[in-house]
């Protein structure tokens, strides 16, 4: 008999859904203690040396592991690497922590942990809720220097591996990349993992069930255990017992397997109505499970993050394997293509941005209008493969109907062009819009008009909208449920229907299984989720009755407050 | 010496994105480049400087540069976070 295996259950946060049944293991900490003592004069150049050692085998480190995240990450996550090394790289502070041990006669150590703190305490007293978000960043930048200057060996990975539930103190993005490659079971976190962390995108990403504010010291005395997550509601269980450990068995059999399925029945609701799930992507390595999973069509392929993999952005020949490649793969099933979204960090090295220099920045069409040999370039690629499959062509960042007619032109010179070259190939293409600013839902009766569908792209609307809001902070997800928001996704929905045109919904918040009760009450028929999303997105929808959803979402609209709309949701989904 | 104080209107402020393309900007310039908010003053071409001020939507930061292009960097500079640093 295993004595004291008391069944414990602890509280947490979730972060990506999901259940996890595996062993319990602990990241442990990298333990530093700073040396506070002072040096002598001599020893100054010494650990300026160990500094300059420190600063290089961390930029490698990074770079080792950007390059090992080629392809598994999209190219927004990726950014992080870049903010790693835009911090080692400035020589500013590294003049500062070299000053620190020459004039302080600080060990390199404390010299690095000081001046780092000193750095942090300012951004924490500030008010400016998006630089808090890389307090975490730096901490670890901090830790990774440090180790370095003690010589120490990385925190050994290798012991974790795909049977186990993995708990850590600080989640970050590197944890997070390690951990999905290993495909691990689970992951639960004390700290920063944040709803819009990075780290929290990529295990939600690949669908690694994850929860956030589970004390670290509590898990650490249970190394080894078994241990079950259930990320839907918030719970870890460690010691479980058979009872349980059978229950969750039969929850996780019966979810499909993202990985192995090739059939399921159609996301139909209770009361029968058809609900179309595409696939959002990245990558064509995203492309390929999308393809194998029975997706209703693709959603969203966002070519920007296609043409970072390429030092420049491919020529006509490739653009055009590429998406006939896609289209034929999908056959009659939608392919939605969002034109490159040229604009500030999001340039693929061949276009150059700089010399953009005092221009007022823009993003988007309204930017993609100014490079119209490029516009047209990959407009012309995507109508000529449109002959193989169904495709879609939808546009970033539209603000008003005045972008889309003028790409509407260049469009039907490009179809005329084809047209003269191929007299039988009908070439027509749907034409489609981003809504993701507010300007563009101000426009929406106008915008619908030149349409063939829309996409509401979530995350960015969320963002303007609470930058427009004080009170709200996009660092909570609760944040799609103010009942604000939704009457502004409301608002363009009616309009859509109202027209008789499509709208699918992107973003976060469409993967998010609280949220698709509210978006399903609005009428939405067609969502575009991330791969990792598809099993939870795919269950709500299963258990799901359109005519109650929209008698909460009526409810939800006129809240005074998103608690009043989460409370009636999470009432809704425990019924 | 060229000061100019400047409202910064942007979502999120200067977070680390803008901020990063701020301090390429600032560091085309062969002047000494300040950025003051409030009480603290940060070195321009630092991104860990920069990041320190918490620089917010609506903030009020004053620039200041020293050098032979001065009045360019302030131009160019007040230009980028006048418009709406690439959002």
């Amino acid at each position: 008999m295993r004595g004291y295996m008391d069944k414990i259950v602890l509280e947490g946060l979730p972060i990506s859904g999901g259940i996890g049944i595996g062993r319990l293991i602990c990241i442990k900490e990298i333990s530093y203690d700073v040396n506070t003592q002072l040096i002598d004069e001599a020893e100054v150049e010494n650990q300026i040396t160990d500094l300059e050692v420190a600063i290089c085998k961390t930029f490698i480190e990074i770079y080792d592991l950007k390059d090992g995240f080629k392809g598994l990450l999209s190219e927004e996550e990726n950014r992080i690497f870049e903010f790693y090394s835009e911090i080692l790289d400035d020589s500013y502070f590294f003049e500062e922590i070299k000053n620190t041990i020459r004039n302080k006669k600080y060990h390199a150590d404390n010299a690095i942990y000081t001046c780092i703190q000193k750095y942090i305490d300012c951004i924490q007293d500030s008010d400016n809720e998006y630089v808090k978000n890389r307090i975490f960043d730096l901490n670890d930048v901090r830790k990774r220097l440090i180790k370095n200057v003690y010589g120490h060996s990385e925190v050994n990975y290798e012991e974790i591996n795909s049977s186990h539930i993995v708990a850590v103190k600080e989640l970050n993005p590197i944890i997070a990349g390690v951990l999905s490659k290993k495909e691990v079971r689970g992951v639960v976190a004390q700290e920063g993992a944040g709803y819009f962390t990075h780290a929290s995108i990529i295990l939600k990403s690949v669908g690694i069930p994850t929860l956030g504010n589970i004390n670290f010291k509590e898990t650490i005395q249970h190394q080894d255990k078994d241990t079950i997550i259930d990320c839907n509601n918030g719970v870890m269980i460690i010691n479980p017992d058979n009872s349980q450990i059978f229950t969750y068995s039969e929850k996780l059999r019966r979810k499909i397997n993202i990985k192995d399925i090739d059939n399921f029945e159609p996301a139909i609701t209770v009361d029968g109505h058809k609900i179309f799930l595409y696939a959002s992507i990245s990558s064509l390595k995203e492309f390929n499970i999308a393809k194998r999973i029975n997706f209703d069509g693709i959603g969203l392929v966002r070519t920007e993050s296609i043409f970072i993999d390429y030092n420049k952005v491919p020529d006509e020949k490739r653009q055009f394997a590429i998406y006939s490649k896609m289209a034929r793969a999908m056959k009659n099933r939608i392919l939605v293509i969002r034109t490159v979204d040229i604009g500030a960090d999001k340039v693929p090295g061949s276009l150059d941005f700089y010399k953009a220099h005092s221009e007022r920045t823009v993003r988007g069409i309204r930017r993609s209008l100014q490079h119209k040999k490029e516009l047209t370039l990959q407009m012309r690629t995507i109508i000529q493969a449109n002959a193989f499959g169904n495709i879609g062509i939808t546009f970033p960042m539209v603000n008003n109907a005045d972008e889309i007619r003028e790409v509407k032109e260049i469009i039907k010179g490009i179809e005329n062009e084809i047209k003269a070259e191929n007299n039988e190939r009908n070439c027509q293409i749907e034409i489609g819009a981003f809504i993701e600013t507010i300007s563009a839902v101000e426009d929406i009766e106008n915008i619908i008009k030149e349409v063939d569908f829309i996409n509401i792209g979530t995350n960015d609307l969320l963002h303007q909208f609470c930058g427009l809001n004080r009170k709200c902070s996009t660092v909570l997800k609760d944040n799609y449920l103010d009942p604000e928001f939704i009457k502004i996704i409301k608002t363009c929905v009616d309009c859509a229907k109202e027209n008789g045109k499509r709208v699918i919904l992107c973003g976060e918040m469409v993967s998010d299984p609280v949220s698709i009760i509210v978006l399903i009450g609005l009428g939405v028929k067609d969502l575009s989720i991330t791969l990792g999303a598809f099993c939870d997105i795919y269950e709500i929808i299963r258990k799901t009755n359109c005519e109650e959803a929209a008698k909460i979402t009526e409810k939800a609209v006129s809240s005074k407050s998103i608690e009043e709309v989460k409370k009636m949701l999470s009432d809704c989904l425990r019924s | 010496m060229t000061k100019k104080e400047i409202t910064v209107n942007n979502v999120s402020g200067l977070e680390s994105k803008p901020a990063a393309l701020f301090i390429q900007k600032a560091s085309n310039f062969k002047s000494n480049i300040w950025v003051e908010k409030g009480e603290r003053k940060a070195n321009a071409k630092s991104l860990l400087g920069l990041l320190s001020l918490g620089v917010g939507n609506g903030n009020k930061i004053t620039i200041i540069a020293e050098g032979e292009d001065e009045n360019q960097a302030i131009s160019e500079l007040e230009s980028y976070l006048a418009t709406d640093l690439g959002e």
